[in-house]
Parts: C-alpha cells; structure tokens; sequence
C-alpha cells in the first residue's frame, strides 16, 4: 500500500508543513469514517470510562435511574444529567455535570435481564402484572436497606446472576422467546445511542464503544465481564450470563458470534471486581472447576487483554497482609468477600482475589503451561448506576446508586454494595494514535493502558535499552518507542544479563478551572518474579521522589506542602536476574487530598471531638476504620520481561526506488533461554506488519538443512520459500540469532514513514514479537 | 269507526287519501324521524362526543402516588396526575376507535384465559373463547386490554413518523437549528519546546534560536509527556496536554511565531500555533447516522404530542369531581 511521501513535523528540520498525511498505526482500519486530524504516531492519552449502567441495567429500576445510554454520552461529553429521585412531573431533583469531559465511553448494561427489565416497566405487556416486576417496581424509591437483600430484589438478583444455573422468569415464554425479543429491541437503542454519539468527523472529539455486561456471580462471588465491541458490527443479541454460565463458554461464544462468525465483528472481554470473586477470578482453574490447559491459557489470555481494578467498589491491586507486606495496598479496599457479604476485616480474602498475587499465579501458570492465561494490563473505571459517565471526583461526588445513595445519610450508611466504604471509582486511560474506535481498541488488546484513582495525571512507562541520561532527551518518547516497549509490552533481553531500563515519565494532573491538580509525591515500580524452584515473589521499589511535605488537613480539607509536578527517572532493576520471568509496573502517588467522605462530614458540620453532637446518621463521620484522607494514584499496565523474548532486533526494509522491489534484511537475537528450536519437525515462521501485512514466511519443516556444530540455514538466491535468499538460525553470544535477508520482493506495504511495526517469530512453542517505531533514512525503513 | 272500503280509480278525495295505507306508512315514517332525531341522539360519535374521567381513576392514581413516594399529592401534582389520566383515556378510546383491538394477539389470549376460567368444558378452543369474551364484553371493561390499547396507540403515533430517509436538505435545515449541538470545535496545531526549569536566560537564547530557525525545535527542551507537536487539537484537549495558558494561547496567538516563555503546570514552554481551524458546522454526510438518528427520535416525540393535542381538541374531556378527596 503506497503512501503519499510527506514529510512529517515531529522529525523533520523546522519546516511548516502541515501533519503528515500518512496515519499509520500498527492496527487495522474496520470502520468507514473521517480521517483524524489529530492522529499523532507518538500517541496521546485519552481519558474514559468503561463501566457505566443506565435504566437499560436490572438494577436500574429500584434504583430508579432512568438515564438511557444516550443521556449518559452527553454527560460524558460534557453535559448535564438528571439524577433520581423524581418529581411527579418526571423532573429529577438532581443533577450531575462533569468539570472536564471524557474522551471515550461505554454503556455496559447488564444482558441478562434487558427484555425483562424493558417489560417491567411497560404496562400492558405480558409479564409486568407478574409478582417479580411488581414487587422489583415496590421497591423503587423506597429506603429500603439492601442488607440483607429485600427477598423482592432476591427475586430479580438469584435466577439472573447468583444462580449457579440461571433461569429466566416463567412468563418471558418458551425459550424466554418473548422477553428476547424486548431484549432486541433494547440491544438496538444501545447501539443507535453509540452511533449517534461516536464522532466520525475529523475533529475525532469522543469515542463510543457498543458494550453490555456479563454478570456472572454463582453463589455471589462476581465473576462479571465488561463486552466491548471494537465497531458496529455486532451480533444479533448480547450472550449474557443466561445463555453462557462460565467465562470459557462466553469466550467462545464470543468467537463464534463475531470475532470468528461475523466478518467485521471483534470484541474483548474485560473482568472487574476480582476483589469480589473470593478467589475465583484469578484461580488457575476453568470457571467449571477443571484445571487450565494451555489451549485455555492462550484464549483468556486473547480475550482479556485488561482488568478493571479500580471502580466504585474498590481497588483490587492488592491486599496488606496476603501475600504482600505493602501497606500501601491497604487503598479502598472492599472489607467484604462478596459484594453482598458483610464487612469483615477478618474474612479469609484470598490472593487470587487481587491483581499482583493474581499475576504471579499467572507467571506460575506460565511455567506449568507454557502460556500466562493472567497477561493483562490495568484500567479503572466507575461503575456508575447513575448513567453518570466519568463521575470520579471526590470534591461534590452524589453516590453512584441512584436513590438508595441519594442523600448523605445514604451515601455513608448504606451497606453493600454501597456505604462509606465505596468511592467514585477511577479512570480508563489509553495511549492512542487519535481517539477512534479501531485506535483505542488497538491500544486496549497491546494494553497500552493505566488506571487512575479517579484524578488524571498524565505517565509514560518504557522498558528497553535507554541511556541513564534520558531524561534529559528532549525526544524521550520517540526514543521510549524507537529503543524499547511501552506500558503493556512484553520485553526480552535487551541489555543482556543486565536489568532492562524503565524509563518513567510521569506529570501532576493539571487539574480544571474549579479544583487543581494535586502535584506528585513519588513512583514506585513494583516487580513480581519466579524462581527457578518455582517460587513467586514481589517487591516495591521507590524510584522516584519520596516524602514530601505535601499534607491535607482533615477538617478543612486545605492542602499544604509542595510535591512534584514531574517527576522522571531511569531505574535499573538492582535485583534483576535475567533467567527469572517477571512483572513490572509503576505506581505513581499524589500528595494527600481528602477523602469524598470527609469533605462531605465536613460540609455537614460533623465535629467528632465532640462525640455527643454527632447525630446518629452520621456516626461513620468519626469511626477511624474509614480512612479521611487519600492519596491518589495510578497504576501502568504492567511490563512483562521474558527471558526468551527478542534482546536485539536489527533491520531494514529497502523500497524507496521502487516499492514492488525491495528488499529486506534483518537480524535478530533472542535471549540465552531460548530453546533450539527442531526445525526438522516444526515450521519456522516470521511475520513483519504495521496496519496491514508488510512480509510473511512460513518456512516448512524439514526445508532448512541442518549446520554442523548446531543450527539451521537456508541459502537460496532464487528465494523460492518466502522470497528468503537467506536464513540462518544459530546460537551466538550466549541467545539463538537469527538472520535474515531477503531477494527483491513487493515491500510496498512497507509505508515510508516513522511509524510503529511488529515483527513476529514462531517455531514450535517459541514465538517472540518485537514491536517498536521504525524511522526513516535514506530510502530505508529501519530499526536498530 | 267505520272504514269506507275504498277501490282504486275512487275519486282522490282527502278521505280517501287518508285511508290509504301508504300514507299512513308515510306519515309513520315522518313522526319516526321527527322522534328519532329529537329524542334520541346519534349513536355514533361525532364532534360533540364526550370523554368521562371517572373520580375513582384519579382517586386509583392519586393513591400510587401515595405508595412510591410516601405522601398524598399535593394540588400542583394533581393537575399532573389528571393530566395523564386523560392522556390515557384520549389513547384508549383511539385506540378503540382504529380496532387496534381486533387482531391483537396478548389481547385475545387474555381474553380467551378469562373466558377458560368460566368455561373450563371449552379450554382448548382459544378462538371460540375468545369470541364469546367478546360478546359478552368482558374486554370494555378489562384492565390489561386497556393498558395493551394504550401503549400500541403511543407506539403507533411514534411509528407513524417512521417516513422514508430524510434528504439531505431536511438534514442540514435539521442541524442548522440546533449548531451548538453538531458544529465541530475550534482546533489548533501547535508545536512546543518543555522547559523544566524557569531559568529565563535559557528560554530567551532558545526563542532567539527557534525565531532564527537555527534550531530543530523536535531536538530541543527538557523531555516531555506529549511529542514536540500537537496535531489539530481541540481545546480542552490543548488544557490538558499543556495546561490552560497555552490552549487559551493557541487559539489566541498570531500564527507561524515563535513565542515565550508560556507557564503550564509543569514548566515552561516555547510554543509556536502552526495553524487553527474555526469552528464549523460538519457537512450532512459527515454525520448522517448520528443526524438522522436524532432526527427520527424529534419527529417521534413531537408526532406523540400532536397526536395527544389532536384527540383533545376532538373529544370532549370531563373529570368527575372527586368527591373523596
């Protein structure tokens, strides 16, 4: 595919041209729609939230939250949004607006109940005079506590989500065919509402994603997914929690529905809660109870590229005193096992239940396997049952449950879900080209990806071969992409024994015209590893910045103190050993701020020294288990080292006189773990591609001759097997090299501009991918 | 009384005229019309037809009201409740009206359950049952058939705005009356050299350097998290790469100059504004799904309030007093 050849500001002398006009990402374009003006191939941050229900959402109705998907895109663009509770003219008696709008969002409406909960509310039709829709309507608005659960919520809530073997209500007809085809009809508003609100123009201004939720919770442990569908083209019906009951049989519905069975259709699956799974959601098990196999492994590890550990019900990074010292995990964490339990500080949490144990079982399973089913990145998000997309801020936050959090009492009384031990949630936030559906989706599946606490500071994380005095190059993020990986990447040997550098860059969020951003404290980066007998371990390193003097007082909420507005540095792993499969990702610190629930007892005049004047409702105010101040943080989708990953790629794709001949040369060492692989009796392969597919070779077994001393070569000028004049596989330098030249050849897809390309490897069960940004010189595509 | 027996071709005396039976049927016929349109009034409804609010209904609604929110109306929420009382009744008896009953099939099989209930020696034949409902008119007065009737007449007066694609005329005339909501904002592309620290002296030598284009303003300044440009960005997206001052300034500044030091949260910044596209509306095929998305879901509402304006002015609406209250 030939490009127009323009010269592109980012690199150039100090010309005025315009942006280049090639937009080349790594990803493919599935959808027709404008051209981003905006593209930038050393990407932006974008700022969303993935996690929203509205009245489409069972629990919507004794919620009474009537915003519909439409409604939420406007506030999450800026706009106003009623909130219950309602006057009798149907006007709300609230309203929510955000101070700075999102980029992108999603309504994720539970599956399992659209038809039903379509019909409960429509009088006239079969099934709302029923004694379900009756007594889940009785509930509306009504202070009813949801502790233990009113037996009229348990009605709704067992059959379509704690059921180990959901089943809908009996009037929904044979097959449920009835309330399916309300379910459609739902199903199709929320596809229109995200077309009507997805900018297709140049301005690229917001994204929507068509989504629902899976809400699996057999037995009450939350195994629910968030759907995310790449474009619109989407299957007929959502496959919710009644028609698959484990996350296996929705994965493979999923294909079958659409990555696989509907030509456009791609879509992920992202899990949330893993604090309220009780183990489950990261137990080295099928949701049916047999043991994960490799094939397993490799299909979550495909569709779940991300976990939401941050939202509304608390942050599931970890937990103080399971398999971790770290005291700073003891951050909004959900006291209970389940979302409807109790809460029990003592309560046997387990470590599948948190994100780093998870992974490290993850990096066990790897050994076990051959495949790490837990390779995932970090999102955050809200989980807003208000509709109210983005709703994050701690400062003026009105509860995320409709009327049964509608008022302060409410909001620091009610138990589960709800009560003073929840928080406005967090923020999803991509590292894109332009904010369009294929680029954000792109940028999801690589997990080029962080969570936020809720505020936006702005962090860049890279692992590769960088100088120590990077952080004084102006081109500190053209060389983090041109030398090594982004948050999300996966990382081989590239300084040989020696640690990788993580470069980490990371900026105070700059706050909004009514509050101002909170400057920085300190970056930790946090490793997990496994040892050679199998053991896996964890570590918290400071790496940059430290105390500072940046305080808030409880009462007043004033911040004082300085901290950071940057902070930048080039850490070396001290403790790095290169045959140890291992995670790293940057924890980034504000300074302290209070907590949504002290500012609101200190609005509501609630003096705890004198414990007499406090009125009952407000008796949380002074209990000291609930934390008054916070610090804010972020979390970078973790960066995965691999002992047999790429240490050094070198390469060149020469096309410039004519694209149709080109040639390609390339070189290549993995590390020192890298198996030899048979070549006698398995394919080598190699594949090179940016948003289309620049070169591929699939050498059969048995075409390569075997060298004397060990080693593969083939040597043929008339490059009969994949245009390879030749390829020569051997050990050297401690890794398995691998070189490789080809004859002339059509490199024309190869486009002649700085962008970001992935080479690929597989033989047998090895394969390796090196992506990085290639640039330009002199008539050639190159990396180093 | 003695009747002269008459014989045709008798003189055409009054007598004998009035002795014919065809007049006396003539005559008959004259009074029953007399009668008929003075005394009893025309069956089928006309412009004087009535709509009756019953107290009981408004009493029924008044007391919903009570159970969710946990207090009686007050007089401004009856005016509402009333309200959509005759909304509903306007709906109904449309719906009626149109037959939409005719054919309905949730309301036949409620009507044939009904009649099972009486019938159970006749439990399979649904149609028989439902018939005999019919007849017996146990569907006036039925609650869920009234309800059914309601929602399709609604439904039908959304539906009946389902016209064909609109033009792209009606589209732009359709985005031209509300612009705020579909004009693109103003953008900018800038390009920017970070300065950590605020040493003036620094900052002065690189403008004079950048202004002299001695410089390549990608290779210059202190690392940064956004790229030496910023491609064509709206403002909120200038704030919140590179702080409110400098979005404020790309949309403020003379284009293609070199200018700074500018203040961001971060540091300091040299910042040149390449180029700015103002604000406009898109062109129709730009946005069509979204427009006409929009446009389908105006038509529906407003064809829903034409629809209840109609009826009212067709019907005459009385509310029974509610002696109850």
């Amino acid at each position: 595919m030939i490009r127009a050849l323009t010269v592109s500001v980012a690199f150039a002398c100090a010309c005025l041209a315009p942006p280049a006009a090639a937009q080349v990402g790594p990803w493919q374009r599935t959808e027709t729609r404008q051209s981003c003006g905006s593209f930038s191939a050393l990407r932006t941050p974008f700022f969303g939230d993935l996690h929203i229900h509205t009245t489409y959402s069972g629990d919507a109705i004794l919620l009474d939250t009537r915003a519909k998907p439409a409604d939420t895109y406007v506030h999450a663009k800026g706009g106003p949004l009623g909130l219950p509770p309602f006057d009798v003219n149907g006007m709300a008696t609230r309203t929510a607006q955000l101070r700075r709008p999102l980029d992108f969002a999603a309504a994720t409406d539970h599956a399992e109940g659209f038809g039903e909960v379509d019909i409960c509310q429509t009088p006239g039709l079969a099934g709302y005079d029923s004694s379900e829709c009756q007594g889940v309507r009785s509930l509306k608005g009504n202070a009813v506590p949801l502790f233990p659960p009113d037996s009229r919520f348990l009605a709704l809530l067992v059959p379509y989500a704690i059921s180990v073997d959901p089943m809908r209500f009996s009037w929904c007809g044979t097959d449920g065919v009835e309330c399916l085809n309300h379910a459609s009809l739902v199903w199709q508003d929320i596809q229109d509402a995200a077309e009507a609100h997805y900018d297709r123009t140049a301005a690229c201004a917001f994204t929507t994603f068509v989504a629902y939720e899976w809400s699996a919770t057999p037995g009450g442990r939350n195994l629910h997914r968030n759907v995310i569908f790449r474009n619109a083209v989407v299957p007929a019906l959502p496959t919710s929690y009644m028609e698959e009951h484990t996350a296996e049989g929705l994965r493979a519905a999923i294909r079958q529905d659409c990555i696989d069975g509907l030509p456009g259709c791609d879509a992920l699956a992202i899990p949330h809660n893993p604090n309220a799974s009780v183990g489950l959601m990261f137990a080295p098990t099928n949701d049916d109870g047999s043991p994960l196999t490799a094939a397993n492994a490799r299909a979550r590890a495909a569709m779940e590229p991300l976990v939401e550990m941050m939202q509304h019900k608390g942050s599931s990074e970890c937990r103080p005193g399971i398999g971790t010292t770290d005291e700073r995990c003891g951050f909004e964490s959900l006291n209970r096992l389940t979302l409807f339990s109790l809460t029990d500080t003592n309560a046997a949490f387990s470590p599948q239940s948190y994100v780093r144990t998870g992974f490290l079982e993850g990096l066990a399973q790897r050994e076990l396997l051959g495949v790490n089913p837990f390779q995932m990145g970090f999102i955050g998000s809200t989980d807003t049952h208000n509709g109210t997309a983005g709703d994050v801020n701690e400062v003026d936050w009105q509860g995320h449950l409709g009327t049964t959090d509608a008022t302060p009492p409410f909001m620091l009384n009610r138990i589960p879900p709800g009560g003073i031990e929840t928080n406005p949630g967090g923020l999803a936030v991509l590292w894109a080209e332009e904010n369009s559906r294929d680029a954000l989706f792109a940028a999801m599946r690589r997990r080029e990806a962080y969570a936020t606490s809720g505020t936006r500071p702005i962090v860049r994380v890279f692992a590769g071969r960088y100088p120590q005095a990077m952080c004084n190059d102006p081109e500190f993020v053209r060389t983090g992409y041109r030398r090594g990986v982004p948050m999300g990447g996966e990382l081989g040997p590239t300084n040989s024994r020696r640690s990788p550098r993580f470069a980490i860059l990371a900026s105070s969020d700059p706050g909004d015209p009514g509050v101002p951003g909170t400057p920085l404290e300190r970056v930790q980066m946090v490793k997990g590893w496994i040892d050679a007998a199998g053991q896996t371990h964890e570590k918290v390193f400071d790496v940059a910045g430290g105390d500072t003097d940046g305080a808030v007082d409880p009462l007043t909420c004033a911040r004082s103190g300085t901290g950071h507005a940057q902070l930048c540095t080039v850490w070396r792993d001290p403790e790095f050993d290169a045959s140890q499969r291992a995670f790293y990702y940057a924890r980034v610190l504000e300074n302290p701020t209070c907590r949504w629930s002290a500012r609101l007892c200190n609005d509501l005049g609630v003096d705890c020294s004198n414990p007499g004047s406090v009125p009952p409702e407000y008796v949380r105010c002074c209990d000291t288990v609930y934390a008054r101040t916070i610090q804010e943080r972020a979390w970078t989708s973790p960066q995965w080292y691999e002992p047999e990953g790429i240490a050094r790629l070198s390469a060149y794709i020469r096309n410039a006189d004519d694209p149709a001949r080109g040639t390609l040369s390339l070189r290549a060492r993995a590390g020192a773990a890298t198996p030899m692989p048979d070549l006698a009796t398995t394919d080598f392969s190699v594949s090179i591609q940016d948003d289309d597919q620049i070169y591929s070779a699939v050498v059969p077994a048995g075409t390569l001759q075997a060298m004397p001393g060990g080693g593969w070569e083939l040597l043929d000028d008339s490059g009969a097997v994949g245009g390879l004049r030749r390829l020569v596989i051997r050990r050297a330098g401690g890794g398995l090299a691998i070189d490789l030249r080809t004859v002339t050849l059509d490199l024309s897809a190869a486009d002649p501009v700085e962008h970001m390309v992935e080479v690929r490897f597989a033989a047998g069960d090895w394969a390796a991918t090196h992506v990085r940004l290639w640039t330009t010189r002199g008539g050639r595509l190159e990396t180093h | 009384m003695d009747y002269a027996r008459g014989t045709p071709g008798d003189a055409l005396t009054v007598a004998n005229a009035l002795r014919r039976p065809a007049l006396h049927f003539a005559v008959l016929g004259a009074l029953l019309f007399v009668l008929e349109r003075r005394v009893w009034p025309p069956l089928a409804p006309e412009r004087s037809a009535e709509v009756v609010i019953p107290a009981n209904r408004i009493a029924a609604r008044a007391e919903r009201f009570a159970r969710d929110t946990g207090r009686p109306p007050t007089a401004e929420e009856r005016v509402v409740l009333v309200a959509e009382a005759v909304d509903e009744e306007l709906l109904y008896r449309e719906a009626l009206a149109r037959a939409l009953d005719r054919d309905d099939r949730s309301i036949r099989g409620h009507l044939a359950e009904k009649m099972r209930f009486l019938e159970p020696a006749n439990g399979d034949d649904a149609p028989a049952l439902t018939r005999h409902a019919v007849t017996l008119g146990l569907d006036r007065s039925d609650a869920f058939v009234r309800r059914v009737l309601v929602e399709k007449m609604r439904l039908l007066a959304r539906r009946e705005s389902e016209e064909a694609e609109p033009d792209d005329a009606t589209l732009a005339a359709y985005m031209a009356g509300s612009p705020e909501r579909w004009r693109l904002p103003a953008r900018a592309t800038v390009q920017q050299v970070f300065l950590r620290d605020a040493d003036p002296e620094r900052a002065a030598v690189l403008l004079a350097r950048l202004r002299a284009g001695g410089a390549d303003f990608a290779r210059v300044g202190d690392a940064f998290h956004a790229g030496p440009v910023v491609p064509d960005a709206a403002r909120p997206t200038l704030a919140s790469l590179l702080g409110e001052a400098i979005a404020a300034h790309a949309f403020a500044a003379p284009l293609r100059e070199w200018d700074g030091p500018l203040r961001s949260p971060w540091g300091m910044h040299l910042v040149r504004v390449v180029s700015r596209t103002a604000p406009v509306l898109p062109a129709v095929a730009d946005v069509r799904p979204a427009l006409v998305l929009s446009w389908r879901e105006g038509r529906r509402q407003a064809r829903e309030r034409g629809m209840l304006a109609e009826l009212r002015r067709r019907w005459r609406v009385v509310v029974e007093e509610d002696r109850g209250a």
